[in-house]
């Protein structure tokens, strides 16, 4: 399998009612950052969590630190090589677009709310990515250095002051927080809120439905479809 | 019941380092991992000079922060002062040693286990004085029940020079001309320790919690229009 | 051989001897040029001779069986006189030579080896009847004139003097050790493994040696090689150094070449009448070796 960004041609014309949404090199990097991102939030909370920690007794936490090794090294090592070699562009577009909020960015994080429970709303246009989404990327590109330098260091601990461990640990430990909040938050809206989940298509085949692409992300439908719906 | 206090009277000590070796063979150490270290401490210039041991342990802080960080519950703080570690509970993490305000506690490879001096908790429970304090050559080193107004240890602790060092039990006497500033500073709670316990982790809880909250909430109203649209026939798109 | 002086000298002397014959507990220098050794049983292992030291007795009993094949001192002594034909001389056991000797206390032995250490009514010493000519303290004495000294104590110069580099070696004893014999011991090694010289800043800095240099002391007698301390804990004519390190048998396999000898600088040196031990009778220079 090749990893492109590249639409595939013939696969577009053979289907009318689907737009490709994500490549391949992105979707495998999701996935090793999400996967991994699990391990490390169940295993991590082990230490975290007295009730869990007892739970699992010292065999367990011992068993639970390694997997979280384990982890790390995949939440480390591939996620980033991937994007470069697979998805420089689309990549370099993720990260740049998601530090800008435009009007309709803002405007879609007030009313995001009312849609979240289900409440009616007529939602801004958005980008390739909404606001919400762009939030959560803000919390993994600047997360994802946080927890792998405060995680390595705390790895090899003996190498730096207490002091300086203590602070380590309590940012990685808070870090964590914010992004198991975030990935709590993307799971649920991604596989079961009504409004969002015909989307999870995006992350598996590649392919979601275009009238779903085109309600909830109009600016990029009609760029990548190059058929302007207005 | 008991309240301990430990003295030590640095005015005496020999440096021998007796109750380093004492506590080695009590506790089954190797010679590597000392729980009570003496160290030599000397200021001023030839021939003005000043100069102790000074002893390195575990204080048994009244609220120690190693048991606040330990993730497990191995270490512990019993009611009579003597902070504990359970072997059987510790994971070595080594949060321990970071949050320890005076580098008492040692990491055992072998065992993968953090240790630190008990303070002899098993033999003063049977009565007898920990290790240290037992074969120290001259007497330096005592222990004493502070809720027993018949101690001994009232009237050792009350010596003139004698100073505690706050937040535990730990009382040491020094020798003339030797400033407060060679023992251990005072146990209390770090910036880090603050930061984390009464901000950070409450904050991270609330983010958590918070999410988790709304996409129950979320889901139930999801669940609660499906419901309803099933009764109506109809749905809105 | 390094609580003497000049070990170097005492080797020879001792490769010399026809026969050596050696007591001890463990693989001395001494024991090393020996043809023969008794080994000894190790104190915790042993019953000796009571000890009094003012009103106090006390007694070093066994705790434990010997683990090697060992004797007692008393025993070898008792057993090297019987093949010598004077076993009666010493025909009893060390237990009844104890009972004897705190007799007149009225304590009994089973009670000194269960308590340790007893007090005895001490008897005041008679200082106006000292078997002495005039019967009192003698300061002036013709015997001191006649074992090659003068008939009162006087100060004699030391043998040599701090000058230029040359600074004046001193010794001591630290609280760890017991002498030279314990720095094979595990767990003392752990505590202190080696002695350092100890040397005053005006002297190491213009030969940038900093703490934990490696340095050479050597004089006429000597040269050894151990770790610098800095510090000002020592006048800036003198080093110091403890004593009971720099072990030459390598049997001791922890202690073997750990630390430096300072028994190998010094002269073979005795006091005139008292024969007693002259020690810091000898200066050195020092030299950086290695960082």
């Amino acid at each position: 399998m090749a990893i492109t960004n590249q639409v595939p041609r013939a696969a577009a014309q053979a289907r009318p009612d689907m737009v490709y949404r994500f490549s391949v090199a992105e979707r495998i990097a999701h996935w090793n950052h999400a996967l991994s991102f699990i391990v490390l939030f169940i295993t991590g909370s082990a230490l975290v969590f007295r009730g869990f920690a007892a739970l699992l007794g010292r065999d367990g936490l011992l068993a639970a630190g390694l997997v979280h090794r384990v982890g790390a090294g995949f939440f480390t090592v591939l996620t980033i090589p991937v994007l470069v070699i697979g998805a420089r562009r689309l990549a370099g577009e993720w990260v740049r677009t998601s530090f800008q909020f435009d009007q309709d960015d803002r405007r879609f994080l007030v009313l995001f709310a009312r849609d979240f429970f289900g409440l009616k709303v007529k939602l801004p246009d958005q980008g390739r990515f909404n606001a919400g989404e762009k939030i959560n990327s803000i919390l993994q590109i600047l997360g994802w250095p946080a927890m792998v330098i405060t995680g390595w260091m705390l790895v090899w601990k003996d190498a730096f002051s207490p002091a300086v461990v203590q602070w380590v640990l309590a940012i990685h430990s808070f870090t964590a927080f914010l992004l198991g909040a975030a990935v709590i938050g993307h799971i649920y809206l991604a596989s079961l809120h009504p409004h969002a989940r015909p989307g999870f298509t995006g992350m598996t085949t590649g392919w979601v439905p275009a009238w779903w692409a085109k309600g909830h992300y109009r600016k990029w439908y009609d760029s990548a479809t190059g058929r302007p719906t207005r | 019941m008991a309240r301990y206090a430990c003295f030590m009277d640095l005015s005496i000590c020999a440096g021998c380092e007796s109750c380093t070796v004492a506590c080695q063979n009590k506790n089954d150490l190797t010679a590597d991992i000392a729980f009570t270290k003496i160290h030599r401490y000397q200021e001023g210039t030839f021939p003005n000079l000043k100069s102790t041991f000074v002893p390195n342990q575990c204080l048994h802080c009244d609220n120690p922060p190693c048991a606040d960080v330990c993730p497990t519950g191995a270490t512990y703080k019993t009611a009579e002062g003597p902070v504990q570690v359970n072997d059987k509970q510790c994971i070595g993490c080594k949060y321990c040693i970071a949050a320890c305000p005076f580098g008492a506690r040692t990491y055992d490879a072998k065992a993968h286990v953090v240790k630190k001096c008990s303070e002899c908790y098993d033999r003063l429970q049977a009565g007898k004085t920990p290790a240290c304090v037992q074969t120290c050559i001259t007497g330096a080193r005592q222990v004493g029940n502070l809720d027993d107004a018949n101690d001994p240890i009232h009237k050792v602790i009350a010596q003139p020079n004698t100073v505690k060092v706050g937040g535990t039990n730990f009382y040491f006497k020094l020798p003339e001309g030797i400033a407060r500033t060679v023992l251990p500073a005072d146990s209390k709670e770090s910036a880090v320790t603050y930061a984390w316990q009464s901000i950070l982790q409450p904050f991270g809880q609330m983010a958590l919690g918070g999410a988790a909250g709304a996409v129950l909430l979320s889901a139930a109203a999801f669940v609660v229009k499906s419901v309803k649209k099933e009764g109506d026939e109809h749905g809105d798109h | 051989m390094k609580s003497s002086g000049d070990s170097a000298r005492w080797i020879k002397a001792l490769q010399k001897l026809e026969l050596v014959v050696a007591i001890d507990t463990q693989m001395s220098e001494t024991a090393m040029y020996a043809h023969y050794i008794l080994p000894e049983s190790h104190y915790l292992e042993r019953m000796d001779v009571i000890s009094v030291a003012s009103d106090t007795i006390s007694i070093r009993q066994p705790v434990i069986k010997p683990i090697n094949d060992t004797k007692s001192g008393y025993e070898i002594i008792q057993g090297l006189a019987k093949a010598c034909g004077i076993g009666e001389y010493f025909n009893f056991t060390i237990e009844e030579y104890n009972a004897a000797q705190l007799g007149p206390t009225g304590w009994t032995l089973p009670q000194l080896e269960e308590k340790g250490l007893v007090k005895a009514a001490a008897i005041p010493a008679a200082y106006d009847k000292l078997p002495t000519s005039s019967g009192k303290a003698e300061l002036v004495h013709e015997g001191f004139a006649k074992s090659g000294g003068t008939r009162v104590f006087g100060w004699v110069p030391p043998k040599t003097q701090p000058e230029g580099d040359k600074l004046r070696l001193l010794h001591g004893h630290i609280a760890v050790h017991s002498n030279g014999y314990t720095q094979n011991v595990p767990a003392l090694y752990a505590r202190m493994p080696e002695n350092e010289l100890w040397l005053h800043p005006s002297v190491a800095g213009p030969k940038s040696i900093k703490t934990g240099d490696y340095v050479e002391v050597a004089n006429e007698y000597g040269k050894e090689r151990l770790k610098a301390l800095v510090t000002e804990g020592i006048r800036a004519d003198c080093v110091w150094m403890a004593h009971g390190f720099g072990t030459m048998s390598p049997d001791q396999h922890l202690a073997y070449k750990k630390g430096a000898n300072d028994g190998a600088l010094y002269p073979i040196l005795m006091t005139p009448v008292s024969a007693a031990l002259g020690q810091g009778e000898a200066t050195v220079t020092v030299r950086k070796v290695g960082g």
